[in-house]
């Protein structure tokens, strides 16, 4: 049992209003925008949020832009493409998508989407001045200009449309119809009336992803024949229009009704007319066979609500009210047998007056590119106002204006106040008793003078009005935004398998996941390889998995899976988390995951082979060195051991890369197992062999130059050079320590040196020798110990190859 | 008359410094045990007793370098290098063993011009706790001592 379908119908049919939608609009303002501006939105996202600072919005100065990351599809959404013979079913575009708000207008939004293939971008920003849409459209390349290095982002102009203007349009004088006529009234057992009151009979609003709840909802988008023809037959282009709209619905509905939109999968039909199932020729019975269409085929299909973008050029919409989380019904429309539930119906998507690419008038722009972006102004808003508010009813929102709700309206199921409905539509029974004047087109007078939001009719039907609604349900106590947030906040959850279902979602925190862990290669064919992801933050998720290159042979619910992996090539994983419902449904809410992918080569294994031992070697007490091992193979993995070759009861924890760095306090024996899928294979032992500090005495040599790298090879840049010292200059074996004068020649940057013992595989200690500045050379004393093989390590900190003196003038031993 | 006044300020001032070394030369002779080098002061650590804060004017540390870096608590004298950064005007530290009065000498002069700068040093330990005391003459700066070996 349904509610009536309501409708907005844009324009009636009589001859004045066809003429006045003739009227010339409200010029669109149009000017360039500079590529830097947005150039943020293609860079990296840090904590998923970006923040694009001077935008400008003509007169109306610069907007400081705060933007998240968010995503349009829901997991496992695909381009269903059927152009008559067959059905292909598409991956989503690689895109980026980002909401937000201007910074000191919380009336604002702002929506943008990054073509990660073009890096064309296309936006919206809505505030209290007016709306502004910036479109992306291609510079005509020169032949010059013909090579694969000008397809960036930076070919693009960017113009910025602006129709606050057009929102300026005194509504009074004209005169329009309503259009909903003979519908049945359907008793509406999925009202959601406003009953909840606080103690003091205030209306209890629903509070959002800043407050305890959100939700969020899964659109099936379907388009038809004549969008697909409108859109210049691309695929890509239907594509583009409907997740760009689904995203700007999204963000809408995310900032009002703290509810994410995203859609399950995008129906384009690309063989031409007839390709499509769409038969009807206006909403009502368009709607009709959408109901009849998806409750027949496709009952079991997971989903929230089913809008149909349609090209046909029925300059308006229609939808069932309240029916998303409900089943479907039987019903009927027009003496037509269907099925209400939550189906939403758009038309004119594709064919706004001949208008809908709204060529961007750039003078300096030979061809515009990316014609089905954002609307661009003026009528072109249409489809997005359109889709959010068929959508809308679907919530069980009515046609109202921007009218602050009076208590009266609050405590009743009726209203009998009136003042928030547009009182044009009969068959809602909220108004008692209808406004007649209204309803046979003879009375504009009562329509608010204000301007609309999403759900206002009147502001919607004439021409003109369009731009002259925000793209809001208005404030927290304004009625659709109360109506529909009240619709969320009371809806039981899904009813499966029927269709029309949403998820209720607690609110946790930012949902943070970790990246995934999995080898990076796998052999062919090989079973049981696994993949695992952890979450930091956002309560116990809900989880999904795809795989491409290899088959999951796991539940993919979970945290952790098992694949199977292909012949050759990659295996590209792909985990998403989602904020799981409280109402236990399995169903993705979508909108809020998360996700990371992950690419595995499938290489074949090659056994693990010991190219080079680690050497043993001796140092003096307290000193850390570095013990490493050649290996070839595949996917090789390291395990350090203390003890001799072949004992395992002492792995060293952290020491399983190909070298690693000890520091015993005795003399200490190591060994490596190097091992992959196809085998290991153990290492010689290495002996790291301490040497006690012993006490020495001093013996005085004549001064001598033991370094001076002048004319040879210098300290290289941020490295180390390793010198024998001892006999060298008359300097002993076994000598522990030396006397030395150290100077830095003439070098070409400021830095330090750091002198420590040998061998080279010492660990370097955190000290310094001697500091100095660019161009000044300077000396310095001190006694530097030797290593137990002679020599010491000098170790340049600098950017910059440094010669480097060692005047040696004694040595302990 | 004026050359009078000079000459006394001269020999009070060697008179100092003859007490202290002579105290010195008289212990020893020592042997040299060279250790891995490390950094056994860093006042840019945060604060502690061989950390921060950053020496200010006309003020005194005592630093606990025994029982660190492998230098033992037998021991009579360290081999270091002293490294000075962030100075914030010209000045000079003094290095010696704590508990003695400061010795009229300079271990690093330095101005605020250097980014760092470091000299090679013998200083002798007390037996204190904190066995080496570092005195900044003027302004702010940060002292780094690296560690090489010891004498006993």
């Amino acid at each position: 049992m349904r509610q009536m379908p309501s409708l907005l119908r844009r324009i009636a049919v009589t001859c004045v209003l066809a003429a006045a939608f003739c009227l010339p609009l409200a010029a669109a303002t149009v000017s360039k925008l500079n590529d830097d501006v947005l150039a943020p939105l293609r860079g990296p996202v840090v904590a998923k949020r970006i923040l694009l600072n001077n935008v400008p919005l003509y007169e109306h100065g610069t907007a400081k832009i705060d933007l998240e990351e968010f995503d349009v599809w829901a997991p496992g959404g695909k381009v269903i493409v059927n152009d008559g013979k067959s059905v292909q079913y598409l991956d989503p575009p690689p895109m980026r998508f980002f909401r937000g708000s201007v910074s000191g207008d919380p009336e604002s939004f702002a929506y943008f989407s990054v073509d990660e293939t073009t890096g064309a971008i296309q936006g919206l920003v809505a505030t209290r001045d007016g709306k502004f849409s910036v479109n992306a459209a291609r510079r005509h390349l020169t032949p010059r200009d013909r090579s694969p290095d000008n397809l960036r982002g930076d070919d693009f102009d960017y113009f910025l449309t602006a129709s606050d203007e057009s929102d300026e349009m005194p509504m009074t004088g004209k005169t329009w119809e309503c259009g909903v006529e003979s519908l049945p009234a359907l008793p509406h057992v999925n009202k959601r009336i406003l009953t909840e009151v606080d103690a003091s009979g205030h209306p209890i609003i629903a509070q959002g992803i800043t407050g305890t709840q959100s939700f969020a909802i899964t659109v099936e988008v379907e388009t038809d024949d004549e969008l697909f023809a409108a859109a210049g037959n691309s695929v890509s282009a239907v594509t583009a229009l409907a997740t760009n709209l689904t995203g700007a619905v999204s963000t809408i509905y995310n900032r009002d009704l703290h509810t994410n939109v995203v859609q399950q999968n995008v129906h384009v039909y690309s063989g031409g007319p007839g390709t499509d199932p769409w038969m009807a020729t206006d909403a009502f019975n368009g709607l009709a066979e959408l109901g009849n269409n998806y409750h027949t085929n496709h009952l079991a299909l997971k989903r929230s609500a089913v809008v149909m973008l349609s090209g046909k050029t029925t300059q308006s919409g229609v939808a069932w009210e309240g029916t998303i989380g409900e089943g479907d019904s039987a019903a009927s429309i027009n003496s037509v047998s269907t099925f209400s539930g939550a189906y939403a119906w758009c038309g004119s998507i594709g064919d706004l007056q001949g208008s809908f690419t709204s060529t961007v008038p750039d003078p300096n722009a030979t061809t515009n590119g990316t014609q089905f972006g954002m609307p661009t102004g003026g009528n072109n808003y249409w489809p997005l106002e359109e889709y959010a508010h068929e959508l809308g009813h679907n919530l069980a929102g009515h046609h109202t204006h921007c009218v602050v709700i009076t208590a009266g309206e609050a405590a009743g199921t009726n209203h009998p106040s009136q003042l928030f409905i547009d009182m044009c539509h009969t068959g809602e029974v909220e108004q008692s008793p209808p406004n007649s004047a209204c309803a046979t087109g003879t009375d504009f007078s009562s329509a608010p003078t204000e301007k609309g939001t999403i759900m206002s009719y009147c502001h919607n039907v004439f021409s003109g009005g369009v731009p002259q609604s925000r793209f809001t349900f208005g404030q927290a106590s304004e009625v659709s935004h109360h109506e529909l947030d009240d619709y969320m906040l009371n809806a039981s959850g899904p009813l499966a398998p029927n269709g029309g279902s949403f998820n209720i979602v607690t609110a946790v925190g930012t949902l943070t996941m970790s990246t995934i862990t999995a080898s990076s290669t796998v052999a062919p064919n090989s079973t049981g390889n696994t993949a695992s992801v952890t979450t930091m933050n956002g309560g116990t998720p809900t989880f999904s998995w795809t795989i491409t290159g290899g088959t999951i042979t796991s539940a993919t619910n979970t945290t952790s899976i098992t694949y199977t992996a292909g012949a050759s090539g990659n295996v590209v994983l792909r985990a998403t988390a989602f904020k799981n419902g409280t109402n236990g449904s399995s169903f993705p809410d979508g909108g809020v995951g998360i996700t990371d992918t992950k690419t595995v080569t499938i290489v074949t294994c090659v056994a693990p082979a010991i190219s080079t031992q680690p050497q043993s070697v001796a140092v003096p007490a307290g000193t850390g060195v570095t013990l490493s091992v050649g290996a070839t193979g595949t996917s090789l993995a390291f395990q350090w051991f203390i003890g001799t070759s072949g004992v395992t009861t002492t792995p060293i924890g952290g020491g399983t890369a190909a070298s690693v760095n000890v520091t015993p306090s005795s003399t200490t024996t190591y060994w490596v197992r190097v091992s992959n899928s196809c085998g290991s294979v153990d290492s010689a032992s290495a002996t790291v062999t301490v040497q006690a500090v012993a006490a020495a005495n001093f013996f005085l040599l004549a001064p001598c130059r033991v370094l001076d790298t002048r004319g040879g090879a210098p300290v290289p840049a941020n490295g180390v050079m390793n010198l024998v010292l001892t006999g060298k200059c008359s300097v002993a074996a076994g000598a522990t320590a030396a006397v030395v004068n150290v100077t830095v020649v003439s070098p070409a940057v400021g830095g330090l040196v750091t002198l420590y013992p040998g061998p080279a595989n010492t660990v370097k200690p955190v000290v310094s020798t001697i500091n100095y500045t660019a161009g000044r050379t300077l000396a310095n004393n001190a006694r530097i110990t030797i290593g137990v093989d002679g020599s010491i390590n000098i170790f340049n900190a600098a950017g910059t190859p440094l010669d480097f003196l060692i005047d040696v003038s004694g040595y302990f031993k | 008359m004026k050359t009078h006044t000079v000459s006394k300020l001269v020999f009070f001032t060697i008179v100092g410094l003859l007490s202290a070394v002579s105290a010195a030369a008289q212990t020893g002779p020592f042997q040299f045990f060279a250790v891995p080098p490390c950094r056994v002061v860093d006042t840019r650590n945060p604060n502690s007793t061989n950390g921060g804060p950053i020496m200010g004017n006309n003020s005194q540390r005592d630093f606990a370098v025994r029982g660190t870096c492998g230098i033992p608590t037998s021991a009579k004298a360290v081999s270091l290098n002293v490294t000075i950064t962030a100075a914030t005007t010209t000045s000079f530290l003094t290095l010696w063993p704590s508990g003695g009065a400061r010795p009229v000498v300079s271990t690093i002069n330095f101005t605020q011009n250097d980014p760092a700068l470091a000299n090679g040093a013998i200083v002798g330990l007390s037996t204190n706790a904190s066995d080496l005391s570092v005195f900044n003459s003027g302004g702010n700066v940060h002292v780094i001592l690296d560690v090489t070996g010891y004498f006993q």
